[in-house]
C-alpha cells in the first residue's frame, strides 16, 4: 500500500498572536497534523517574500504566514504592510504560474488556539489534495 | 518640483544648417553660461566617437552633448542619485534625461533617495535606443541625427529597436522642467521647447528662443505615438504569456549565471547593499552538504530562481521597464518577456503607476485598513 502523502509546511508565526495560538492550540491538546515546522517571527510584518519563495523553491508543499487580526498589530502596522505584500507575492506567482494556491496568510490571535488547529487541518488537507510541490524534481532551481 | 506644475507656451529651438545637435549644444552652453545651472548631465559622446555616455559638465567649452544618440548605457536616474543622496546639491544642476529615467528618478525620489530640489529636469522626447552592441554598429555609419530622423520616422530600423523601447508606453516625457520636443515638428527646422514649471519658466527666460510650435500637430502625433505602443505594449505581453509554469520559467533562465547584472543597471534598485549579495544567502559546506543528501542534487551556484523572483518582490512596482536589465545580460536573456507582464499584473492591483506622479504613494511605504479584506480572511 502506498504511504499517505505528509506535506511539508513552514510557517512563519507573528511572536505576539499566531504563535501564541499554536502554544495554545498545544497547551488545550487540540489535535492537528503535525505537517507545519514552525518559524517565529516578531511580526508577520518582518517577513521578507524572499523567505517565503526560498521555502518553496527549495521544495516546501506550502507556506503560511500567520500575522495578528487587522488592527492589533503589536507594531501597530505590521500586518498591514504583510498583507500589501502578500498581494504582490500572490499576483507574480499568479502570473507566473508557480502555484499561488501553496501560499496561505490568516489572522490568528493568540487566543485562537482552536482557530489555529483547524487551519492547520485546513491546509493539510489541501496540499494533500493538491500533491507534491513539482519543485522538488527539479535539481537546477 | 513640488511646485505648481503649470505648463507654458510653446516655443521653438531654431536649427540652422539643419544641424540640430549644433542647436541643441549652444542652447545647453547658454544654460551654463548664464549662471542658470552648475554644471550639466547630458548624453555626451566619447571622444573615440564610438559611445555616449552620461557626462557631468561644468564647463561650457566642453560640451559635446549628443541627445540625439539612440542608446542608453547606463542608467541615468542613478547618476542623479549619487549626485543628490545626500542632500539638496549646493547648485543647480541641468539634467537632460529620457523619460524611462525620469520616471525612475521620480520613484527614488519618493523613496528618499535622491532630492530633486535643485536639479532641473529637462526632459527629451525618446525615440527608442538600441542595444549598445546594435548601436556601435549602426553609429559609425550613420549620424545620429540620421538615426534619430529614422526612428522618428518609424522606418524599417525601429524593428531593430531595443524591446523595451519598441514596447514604450510612455516616451514622452510629462513630468520635468523643461521639454525638449521631437515629435509633432519638423525637427530639421526647429525643435519645440515648453517650459513645464516655474523653475523651467526662468531657465528658458532670456534664452534665443523663437515663437512656434503647432500645439495641435504636436498633441496629434504623440496621441497617434502612445495609441501605437499601448498596442505593441499589450501584443507583446501576450505573445510571451505562455512563458508560465516552473518548467517553462526554469528553461527562461536556464542561462543565468547569477552575476546580477540586471540588478546592478536597474535605476529603481537602490539598496546599498543587495539582499541577495548579503550573508543572508550564505551556505556553510555542511549545510550545502545536507541539502545535497536531502534533494539528491541541486545546481551551483545557487538561487537563481529566488534571486529573479525574490528581485520581483522587491522592485516590480517601481519598475519603469527601461529594459536596461535586459540590455545588461551578458547571456541575452529576453528578460522583458517576464518582467514587464509581471510588471502589469503588480500595478494593476494596487491601481499605481510608477514615476506617474511624485505625489502619489509607492504601494508599500503607505497602507490602508480597509483594503484587499479577502487577504487572510478565505
Amino acid at each position: 500500500m502506498d504511504k499517505e502523502f505528509d506535506p511539508k509546511i513552514v510557517g512563519f508565526l507573528c511572536n505576539w498572536c499566531t504563535y501564541t495560538g499554536a502554544d495554545l492550540a498545544g497547551t488545550s491538546r487540540i489535535q492537528y497534523p503535525p505537517h507545519i515546522r514552525i518559524i517565529r517571527v516578531m511580526c508577520s510584518g518582518a517577513v521578507d517574500p524572499t523567505y517565503i519563495l526560498k521555502a518553496l523553491l527549495e521544495g516546501a508543499d506550502g507556506v503560511f504566514i500567520g500575522g495578528c487580526h487587522p488592527g492589533d498589530c503589536h507594531y501597530l502596522s505590521g500586518n498591514y504592510k504583510a498583507r500589501r505584500r502578500m498581494v504582490l507575492m500572490k499576483s507574480i506567482l499568479e502570473t507566473l504560474d508557480l502555484e499561488p494556491e501553496r501560499l496561505w496568510f490568516r489572522w490568528i490571535s493568540a487566543s485562537e488556539g482552536q482557530k489555529f488547529a483547524d487551519t492547520m487541518i485546513e491546509i493539510s488537507e489541501a496540499m494533500k489534495k493538491l500533491g507534491p510541490s513539482p519543485i522538488k524534481e527539479f535539481w537546477n532551481v | 518640483m513640488s511646485e505648481e506644475r503649470k505648463a507654458g507656451v510653446m516655443k521653438k529651438l531654431e536649427v540652422s544648417n539643419k544641424d540640430i545637435p549644433g542647436a541643441l549644444n549652444s542652447f545647453l552652453a547658454e544654460i551654463l553660461r548664464k549662471g542658470k545651472a552648475g554644471a550639466l548631465l547630458v548624453p555626451q559622446k566619447t571622444p573615440s566617437g564610438s559611445m555616449v555616455f552620461p557626462a557631468l559638465v561644468s564647463d561650457p567649452e566642453k560640451i559635446q552633448a549628443d541627445p540625439l544618440a539612440p542608446v542608453l548605457p547606463v542608467p541615468t536616474a542613478a547618476m542623479v542619485m549619487t549626485l543628490t543622496r545626500e542632500g539638496t546639491l549646493f547648485s543647480p544642476v541641468a539634467v537632460l534625461m529620457r523619460n524611462c529615467q525620469i520616471r525612475a528618478l521620480i520613484e527614488l525620489a519618493k523613496l528618499k533617495q535622491a532630492d530633486l530640489a535643485n536639479v532641473i529636469l529637462i526632459g527629451m522626447d525618446c525615440a527608442g535606443t538600441f542595444s549598445i552592441n546594435d548601436y556601435t554598429e549602426l553609429g559609425p555609419e550613420k549620424s545620429s541625427t540620421a538615426l534619430f530622423r529614422s526612428l522618428l520616422e518609424g522606418d524599417h530600423l525601429a524593428e531593430k529597436l531595443r524591446t523595451a523601447c519598441q514596447t514604450c508606453r510612455e516616451p514622452i516625457p510629462e513630468f520635468c522642467d523643461i521639454l525638449i520636443g521631437a515629435y509633432g515638428t519638423d525637427i530639421s527646422t526647429g525643435l519645440l521647447i515648453q517650459a513645464k514649471t516655474e523653475k523651467g519658466e526662468k531657465i528658458l527666460e532670456g534664452m534665443p528662443l523663437k515663437p512656434g510650435g503647432d500645439e495641435e500637430a504636436r498633441a496629434r502625433a504623440v496621441h497617434n505615438l502612445k495609441e501605437k505602443r499601448k498596442e505593441a505594449d499589450r501584443s507583446f505581453r501576450e505573445k510571451y504569456g505562455t512563458i508560465k509554469g516552473i518548467e517553462e520559467i526554469l528553461k527562461f533562465y536556464a542561462k543565468c549565471i547569477n552575476c546580477q547584472n540586471c540588478r546592478r543597471v536597474c535605476p529603481v534598485c537602490y539598496c546599498q547593499e543587495c539582499f541577495f549579495c548579503s550573508e543572508h544567502l550564505a551556505q556553510t559546506a555542511e549545510s550545502l552538504m545536507r541539502k545535497s543528501r536531502a534533494r539528491g542534487a541541486f545546481k551551483m551556484p545557487l538561487d537563481t530562481l529566488l534571486f529573479h523572483t525574490g528581485r520581483m518582490n522587491h522592485m516590480i512596482l517601481s519598475c519603469v521597464e527601461c529594459g536596461l536589465c535586459e540590455q545588461a545580460c551578458p547571456v541575452n536573456i529576453p528578460l522583458m518577456q517576464i518582467l514587464k507582464r509581471v510588471a502589469f499584473d503588480a500595478r494593476e492591483k494596487f491601481g499605481y503607476s510608477p514615476g506617474r506622479s511624485i505625489e502619489e504613494e509607492i504601494p508599500f511605504t503607505v497602507f490602508r485598513e480597509d483594503e484587499f479584506k479577502e487577504v487572510g480572511e478565505e
